[in-house]
């Protein structure tokens, strides 16, 4: 054999290494992440069980129905629906591992777009995993995408049309879950899951529907709520109730024009209030140094705080930064503040729910206060609170 | 001290003395019926709409009024800050809205209708793109109620000096029920 | 959901992996193999359905 020829079969052993390293770092990424159901939990099932053509696929992502036994409403709650906004899945699988249902019903999907967490956007460094601290351990977790993954829907068109509206958007938006709503069922890979999401809210019934977020400190819209005008009572109740617990929220509108969005279509296409919350999140920034697991969780970091010197930041910004426990704590004491407001208006449709967390415990214990602990779950058969 | 200037001084005092109390203006009085109405198109419409039912006044809520629905009215509440989702959501251009606002209060003034201005979004409904409607809504009104957290550079507070209008700066938002109840008995 | 434009364009990165790699065999100087070898990681990820 030539000697440029045994260093071609080199080459390709070199490339077939490579090819192994990453493959095996892709597809970590499809591990799926482990949300330990508490005691409140008394149904699990996918979102393929709301639309079939999700059967079996990347995008069936785990749906948790908590019952209370008292009769009331459903309050469903949405987390990932951009997975790469933290806050939002934690304090929806916060719901799912600690809290109990004494009236109603909570549906939860904690990882709604699950094809975007399988992988990242270009061109942004963010980490494959963060971790939260338990106070017996440790819980890892992934960090995706804005988007579902390229892989599952390909190519992105040049200019995206929205069903049904014919709304031009850029074409990256076709795989953006929050510009997909209502779906089709026989659309697109990210057009199916809004579907599927749309049957979960017609088919359940769901009276007040919540969409958690994060968007970067400089966003105007931001440690806010959107609130379908169906909502804009409930929502602007939820701001004051919220202003005696020192959380300041802004309250903003629903644009009519802007389709696609949950609360846009949540609220036209079926009986549900639809909000959706957004809380501040560094890794979104654009202003942002080194961009490590370490800055998800700490929210602290230095260009921050001089764009907050010079009034750049919408939201209030020291040297401890915007921490997730304060983040998560923001959109759990959001939920009840909101659940609030809902059940003075249905009070005959009430929905009671126990356990869940408040602002300042949040604050205090920090999130891994309220997840379970792998090494020590077990799966409750009675229901009981361990 | 002579006779002149122990009374120069008095006149001095007295002037002072007025001047004071000229500065710290009282609050008019309201009347009903009211009508509401936003300067940027934020949300916090529906936040006055809410304090105005816990203070339990009657207020007809319109964010997009024209000068035809002053008619019948005596009191005109405008709740100042921008939203660009909120423009969004009420399908016009910032250049509308104020044309809309500059009308609506120039339609007031002509018709005797004094104006209540409101800022309850604090340091979001400031900056660069609140502040044009702030100012047009703070300079038109008869009486201020500001949220702290917005006036904290004395943006209104000054406006009000300088126009002579009675304003109250509440803590919180909560907190301008009692002045609303007040002003509007 | 694998459309048809999918397979066309897995084709196409096939046949561009088949001359990638005979001119991987045909160069003689290493840095030029080096580079065409790194050109063909991506693409078998792509055809692997992986990335």
């Amino acid at each position: 054999m030539r000697s440029h020829h045994a260093r071609a079969v080199l080459m390709l052993i070199l490339v077939a290494a490579l090819a192994v390293v990453a493959s095996w770092e892709f597809r970590a990424m499809r591990q799926a992440d482990l949300i330990l159901p508490g005691p409140g939990v008394t149904r699990q099932t996918t979102l393929g069980a709301y639309h079939n053509a999700l059967l079996g696929s990347s995008a069936e992502t785990p749906v948790y129905v908590l019952e209370g036994a008292l009769p009331g409403g459903t309050l469903c709650v949405l987390g990932g629906v951009h997975p790469n906004e933290a806050s939002g899945f934690l304090a929806a699988t916060v719901l799912v591992e600690h809290i109990v249902v004494e009236r109603g019903r909570l549906i939860v999907i904690p990882q709604a777009s699950w094809g975007g967490y399988t992988c990242t956007d270009p061109m942004e460094a963010y980490p494959e995993h963060y971790t939260i601290p338990l106070p017996m351990g440790e819980r890892t977790f992934r960090y995706g995408s804005r988007g579902m993954n390229p892989i599952d829907q390909w190519p992105d068109p040049l200019v995206y049309l929205h069903h049904p509206s014919g709304q031009q958007l850029s074409g990256i938006e076709t795989r953006n879950l929050n510009r997909c709503f209502p779906g089709r069922p026989d659309g697109t890979y990210t057009e199916r899951v809004a579907y599927a999401i749309m049957q979960v809210l017609r088919t359940e019934g769901v009276d007040i529907a919540i969409d958690l977020h994060e968007a970067a400190p400089e966003y105007p819209v931001i440690n806010t709520i959107v609130a379908h005008e169906k909502g804009t009572e409930i929502a602007a109740q939820a701001v004051l109730s919220l202003e005696f617990e020192d959380l300041q929220f802004t309250l903003e509108r629903s644009p009519v024009r802007f389709r696609g969005l949950s609360h846009r279509e949540w609220g036209d296409g079926t009986e549900a209030y639809a909000f959706l919350m957004e809380t501040g999140n560094i890794m979104q920034g654009r202003l942002r140094g080194r961009t490590t697991p370490e800055l998800l969780v700490s929210g602290i970091d230095r260009m921050y705080l001089k764009a907050a010197a010079i009034g750049m930041v919408k939201i209030p910004y020291d040297s401890s930064g915007v921490p997730i426990e304060l983040r998560v704590g923001r959109h759990l004491q959001g939920i009840a503040a909101l659940l609030e407001g809902y059940n003075d208006e249905r009070p005959e449709r009430r929905i009671m729910l126990d356990r869940l967390p408040s602002f300042a415990e949040c604050a205090s214990g920090g999130v891994g206060a309220f997840l379970n602990s792998p090494t020590t779950f077990h799966p409750s058969t009675t229901g009981e609170i361990p | 001290m002579t006779a002149f200037r122990f009374h120069f001084v008095l006149v001095a005092v007295l002037i002072t003395c007025f001047a004071i109390s000229a500065s710290a203006q009282k609050a008019p009085t309201f009347k009903q019926p009211v009508l509401l109405t936003s300067a940027g198109q934020s949300a916090d419409v529906t936040m006055a709409s809410t304090l105005l039912k816990k203070a339990k006044i009657e207020a007809l809520a319109k964010p997009l009024a024209q000068p035809a629905d002053l008619k019948g009215i005596h009191t005109l509440i405008v709740v100042a800050g921008f939203s660009s989702k909120g423009l969004g959501a009420a399908g016009i251009s910032r250049e509308d809205e104020m044309n809309r606002v500059t009308t609506l209060l120039e339609a007031a003034k002509k018709a005797k209708i004094p104006v209540l201005t409101m800022h309850l979004g604090g340091a979001a409904r400031r900056g660069s793109q609140s502040d044009d409607f702030n100012k047009v809504a703070a300079e038109a009104a008869a009486y201020l109620l500001i949220v702290k957290q917005g006036d904290e550079d004395s943006f209104f507070s000054s406006i009000a000096q300088e126009k002579k209008i009675p304003i109250e700066v509440v803590d919180k938002i909560a907190g301008a029920v009692a002045p609303l109840q007040s002003v509007i008995p | 959901m694998l459309t048809i434009l999918h397979w066309i364009y897995i084709g196409i990165v096939a046949i561009l992996g088949g001359v990638i790699t005979i001119e991987l065999f045909s160069e003689r100087r290493w840095h030029h193999q080096l580079a065409y070898a790194l050109i063909l990681v991506p693409l078998v990820l792509r055809i692997l359905h992986i990335k």
